[in-house]
C-alpha cells in the first residue's frame, strides 16, 4: 500500500531535481556568456596611497585577441565574455610585457581596470568607472505619454490589420 | 471461353497506369511546386550558387520551427496553429538575453531555458482548450494563436520596461523611449549566428563558394533523431494510437486527453527553440510580428512538403522547406520579370505565401476524396 506514496515522493523529487538543474544550467550559461564592456584605463592612478603613472608606447592584447595601442591620458572600451581573462600588456620601452589574469565578478556593476596599476603590479586594479549615462527623465507631469519616434512606436497598423 | 477469374482475394490488385495515378495524386502538391519552380528559376535569373546558398541557408533557418509541427500530427491533432505561442516564449526569452547582454551560445541556450517554462504552460493551455474541441483542433489553436497574442502584447508592451511596477528590462536600446513597453524591432547583435557559425564549412566550388552553417544543421539531425527515437517510446505509441482512433486508444486504457495536452506541450517548447534558432540566423526580431508569419510559413512549408493534416515525416519537412523558400526566393524576380514592376512582384510573393496554403488543402482535401473513392473501389474489386 506504501508504495504508490513513494512513487508520487520519487516523481515529485525527480521533477524538483531537473528544475534545480535548469536553474543551475541557467545561471552557468549566465555567467560564461555575460558580456562585460570593460574600460582599461591609461591615467595616472592613485590605488591603496601608490602613484601609478601612465604608461607610454603600451599595447594591449586581451585574452590573446588583437593588439591595441593605448596612449597616455587615454582610455578603451573592451568588450569581454564570461569572467576570467587575461590582459597582456607590452611596454616598447625597454620591451617589457606583462601578462595578468583578471576576475569579473558578478557582485560588481561597472568596470574600469588601470592599466598602470596593472603594470606596477598592485593588488587591487579595479577603479570607479565615471558617472554612468544620465538616467531617464521622470514622466510629465502631465500624465501625457511621450509621443515614440516613427518606427519606434510598439506595433504599429500592420500587427492591426491581421 | 474466358479464362477463370482468380477469387482468392477480394481485394483488387492495381494496374500500373493506377498506381502511377495515385502516385502522382498524393504527391500532387510537390509536384506542382516543383514544376513552379522549374518555370520560375530560368527566369528569375538567379544562378546555381546563389540557390544552393540559398536554400542552405533558409533549411537551416527554419527545419527545426517545421519539425516541431510533427509531434502533434502524430497524436491526430492536424496542424499546429499553435506554435504561435511557442515561438512568443522564444521571443520573450530573447528579450531577456539582450537586456542581460549574455551572447554567443551560452546565451541562446539561456534563451531555450527561460522560454522553455513559458512555452510548456502556453502548452498546456493549448492542449487543453483542444482536448475541448476535438475534430476542430486547427481552427481552435488558430484562433488562439491570436488570443495569447494579445496577452504577449500586454506583457511586451506595457509591463516590461524601466519605470514602474514592470518586468525589469534595463538596456534604454531595448525599451520604448516612454520608460515601459518594448522597442519594436530589437537588434540581436549578440547572439546573430551564434549557431549557425559554431561549426563553420566553406567549400569553394569553383565559380562559387558555399558556406553551411552546420552547428544549426547538427542541431537538426539532433532533433530529427529525437523524433524517430520518440516515435518508439510508450508515449510514441501511444499518440499515434490516439492518432489512428481516439476510441478504441481510449478503450486500450491510454489516457487520452493527457497525451494530447503532453503532445501539444512538446511541440510548443520545441517552436519556442526553433524560433530562437530562426531569430538568431536573422539577427532581429521584430517583436510584435515575427511570431504571427512563424505558424503559417511552416504549416505551408511542410503542407508543400506532401505531408497531410494527418500524415507527415521527416522527409515532408526538408522537401517542403525546400520547395516553399525556392518559391520565396525566385518568385519575386520571377514576377517582376514577367510583369516588369518590383511592387507587383511583391505582391506576387505575398500570393505565393498564402495561396499556397489555400492550394494545399485544397489538394489535401480532393485527395482524401480520391483515396476514398479508391479505397472503396479497391473492397469492391473493380
Amino acid at each position: 500500500m506504501s508504495a504508490a506514496p513513494n512513487l508520487g515522493m520519487r516523481r515529485l523529487l525527480i521533477r524538483v531535481a531537473l528544475v534545480a538543474a535548469l536553474v543551475a544550467i541557467s545561471f552557468v550559461m549566465y555567467d560564461i556568456g555575460k558580456e562585460r564592456n570593460v574600460l582599461l584605463d591609461n591615467k595616472s592612478a592613485s590605488i591603496d596611497g601608490v602613484e601609478y603613472e601612465a604608461l607610454v608606447g603600451v599595447s594591449i592584447i586581451v585574452d590573446g585577441g588583437k593588439k591595441t595601442g593605448v596612449r597616455p591620458d587615454a582610455r578603451i572600451a573592451h568588450k569581454m565574455v564570461g569572467r576570467t581573462h587575461t590582459i597582456r600588456l607590452e611596454i616598447s620601452e625597454g620591451g617589457k610585457s606583462i601578462e595578468r589574469t583578471v576576475r569579473l565578478t558578478m557582485n560588481m556593476k561597472s568596470w574600469m581596470i588601470s592599466l598602470p596599476a596593472l603594470a606596477g603590479g598592485a593588488r587591487d586594479i579595479y577603479i570607479p568607472r565615471p558617472a554612468a549615462a544620465q538616467p531617464l527623465p521622470p514622466p510629465s507631469p502631465s500624465g501625457e505619454p511621450e509621443t515614440p519616434a516613427l518606427g519606434d512606436d510598439g506595433p504599429g497598423e500592420s500587427l492591426m490589420g491581421i | 471461353m474466358t479464362p477463370p477469374v482468380k477469387n482468392d482475394s477480394a481485394v483488387h490488385k492495381f494496374t500500373g497506369t493506377e498506381n502511377v495515378k495515385h502516385f502522382l495524386i498524393s504527391n500532387s502538391v510537390p509536384i506542382i511546386f516543383i514544376a513552379l519552380s522549374a518555370i520560375a528559376i530560368p527566369i528569375s535569373g538567379f544562378s546555381a550558387g546563389y540557390l544552393i546558398q540559398e536554400m542552405l541557408t533558409r533549411l537551416a533557418r527554419n527545419s527545426f520551427l517545421v519539425l516541431s509541427l510533427l509531434i502533434p500530427i502524430m497524436a491526430g491533432m492536424g496542424l499546429n496553429f499553435g506554435m504561435v505561442l511557442g515561438a512568443m516564449a522564444g521571443q520573450i526569452g530573447l528579450i531577456f538575453v539582450t537586456d542581460w547582454a549574455v551572447v554567443g551560445i551560452p546565451g541562446m541556450v539561456l534563451a531555450a531555458l527561460i522560454s522553455m517554462p513559458i512555452a510548456a504552460f502556453l502548452g498546456f493551455i493549448c492542449g487543453s482548450v483542444l482536448n475541448k474541441a476535438k475534430g476542430r483542433e486547427m481552427v481552435t489553436s488558430y484562433i488562439l494563436g491570436f488570443f495569447i497574442n494579445g496577452i504577449y502584447q500586454f506583457v511586451v508592451l506595457y509591463t516590461m520596461g524601466i519605470r514602474g511596477l514592470h518586468i525589469p528590462i534595463t538596456n534604454p536600446q531595448l525599451v520604448l523611449s516612454r520608460g515601459f513597453g518594448i522597442r519594436n524591432a530589437i537588434n540581436l547583435t549578440g547572439i546573430r549566428r551564434a549557431l549557425d557559425n559554431a561549426l563553420p564549412l566553406t567549400h569553394n566550388f569553383g565559380h562559387f563558394t558555399i558556406s553551411i552553417p552546420l552547428g544549426t544543421y547538427v542541431t537538426i539531425a539532433a532533433f530529427c533523431f529525437f523524433i524517430v527515437w520518440f516515435r518508439r517510446t510508450k508515449l510514441g505509441q501511444d499518440m499515434r494510437a490516439i492518432g489512428q482512433d481516439m476510441a478504441v486508444a481510449g478503450s486500450a486504457g491510454i489516457a487520452v486527453e493527457r497525451t494530447r495536452v503532453i503532445a501539444i506541450v512538446i511541440s510548443t517548447v520545441l517552436a519556442a527553440f526553433g524560433q530562437i534558432i530562426f531569430l538568431q540566423n536573422i539577427g532581429t526580431m521584430n517583436t510584435y510580428n515575427s511570431h504571427e508569419q512563424t505558424g503559417m510559413f511552416s504549416i505551408a512549408a511542410l503542407l508543400i512538403g506532401g505531408a497531410t493534416v494527418s500524415r507527415a515525416s521527416i522527409t515532408n519537412v526538408f522537401v517542403g522547406v525546400t520547395l516553399f523558400h525556392m518559391m520565396f526566393v525566385v518568385s519575386p524576380t520571377a514576377g517582376k520579370e514577367l510583369i516588369g514592376q518590383a511592387q507587383l512582384g511583391e505582391y506576387f510573393r505575398v500570393f505565393v505565401s498564402y495561396g499556397i496554403i489555400a492550394v494545399a488543402l485544397v489538394l489535401h482535401a480532393w485527395k482524401r476524396l480520391q483515396e476514398r473513392e479508391r479505397a472503396r473501389r479497391g473492397l469492391r474489386g473493380e
